[in-house]
């Protein structure tokens, strides 16, 4: 325990950085997603991302209740009762991928791109 | 187990468990669950490189069910008792190599408790999507593990200087 950084550290620190770097770019890289899955209650339904609307959910048990808005293609999170408010916090999305995630409430908000085509058949 | 050991663990865990206190009255900056500095791992370092990884695993989680029951929920529980196994096996391990220092040990364990996090959180939710927070959660661990490092590294340098006086 003589020298306080040893050739182990920066390989750990550049393996862990690479990582989350390439993470980072194939999000960047992500296309504007196009609809947006929310699912909760253990069920899920599909809407658009270009039509603005407000949509509330509420927990079987009457308990979670979260609402969430889409405006402008964005997806966010404009209120919950669950403890953390996590959810809330979060940044809008609008990305492919990209997500809202509310833990206590189980509810789960993610961008797709156009695949559900067959919705609209 | 000799007594000055014991006294240790004791201390340690008292020392802890104002570290999670002071960090519980953090206000979280930036909103991404899971995400935090992890001040009270400075005793479990302190545990790990004093007295060998078995007693810092139990060390580990007596303190997590113990800042768990008084400041956080249960769901925290499960969360940090999953994080802290992957945490401390990947520890224990890193510690055996020369080529690695505290600051790398602290930096993988912190990744570890991350992922073992995010692990438990997919199986929970049964969600995948939850991966998603990998990345930040990642470089969060990388910041918080060099910082916890860092610290960890002077106290005990100080300490190990302090008890060897005091020996003899």
């Amino acid at each position: 325990m003589k020298k306080i950084i040893k050739k182990g550290d920066i390989l750990i620190f550049v393996f862990a950085l690479a990582l989350s770097c390439i993470f980072f770019i194939i999000h960047i890289l992500a296309p504007s997603g196009g609809s947006v899955v929310i699912s909760s209650n253990g069920e899920e339904i599909v809407y658009p991302l270009n039509k603005d609307m407000e949509i509330s959910l509420v927990n079987d048990d009457n308990k979670g209740r979260n609402r969430v808005i889409i405006k402008d293609g964005y997806v966010y999170m404009e209120s919950a009762d669950c403890p953390d408010l996590i959810c809330v916090k979060h940044k809008p999305v609008s990305k492919n991928g990209e997500c809202i995630i509310c833990l206590p409430n189980q509810v789960y908000v993610e961008v797709m791109n156009d695949i559900d085509n067959n919705i609209d058949n | 187990m000799k007594t000055r050991d014991i006294t240790e663990l004791g201390l340690l865990l008292s020392i802890g468990f104002v570290l999670s206190y002071l960090e519980s009255q953090i206000p979280v900056i930036i909103a991404v669950p899971g995400m935090k500095i992890g001040l009270a791992n400075i005793a479990t370092m302190f545990v790990l490189y004093r007295q060998g990884s078995l007693k810092a695993f139990f060390f580990m989680h007596l303190r997590v069910l113990l800042t768990g029951f008084l400041f956080a929920g249960a769901s925290t529980i499960i969360f940090s008792l999953c994080g802290g196994i992957l945490c401390i096996v990947v520890m224990t391990i890193l510690k055996r190599f020369d080529f690695i220092s505290i600051l790398g040990v602290s930096m993988a364990g912190a990744i570890g408790h991350n992922m073992g996090q995010i692990i438990i959180a997919c199986i929970i939710s049964q969600n995948i999507r939850i991966l998603y927070y990998f990345p930040v959660l990642c470089l969060s661990a990388v910041v918080s593990g060099l910082f916890i490092g860092y610290i960890s590294f002077h106290f005990l340098k100080l300490y190990n200087k302090m008890v060897t006086k005091n020996h003899e």
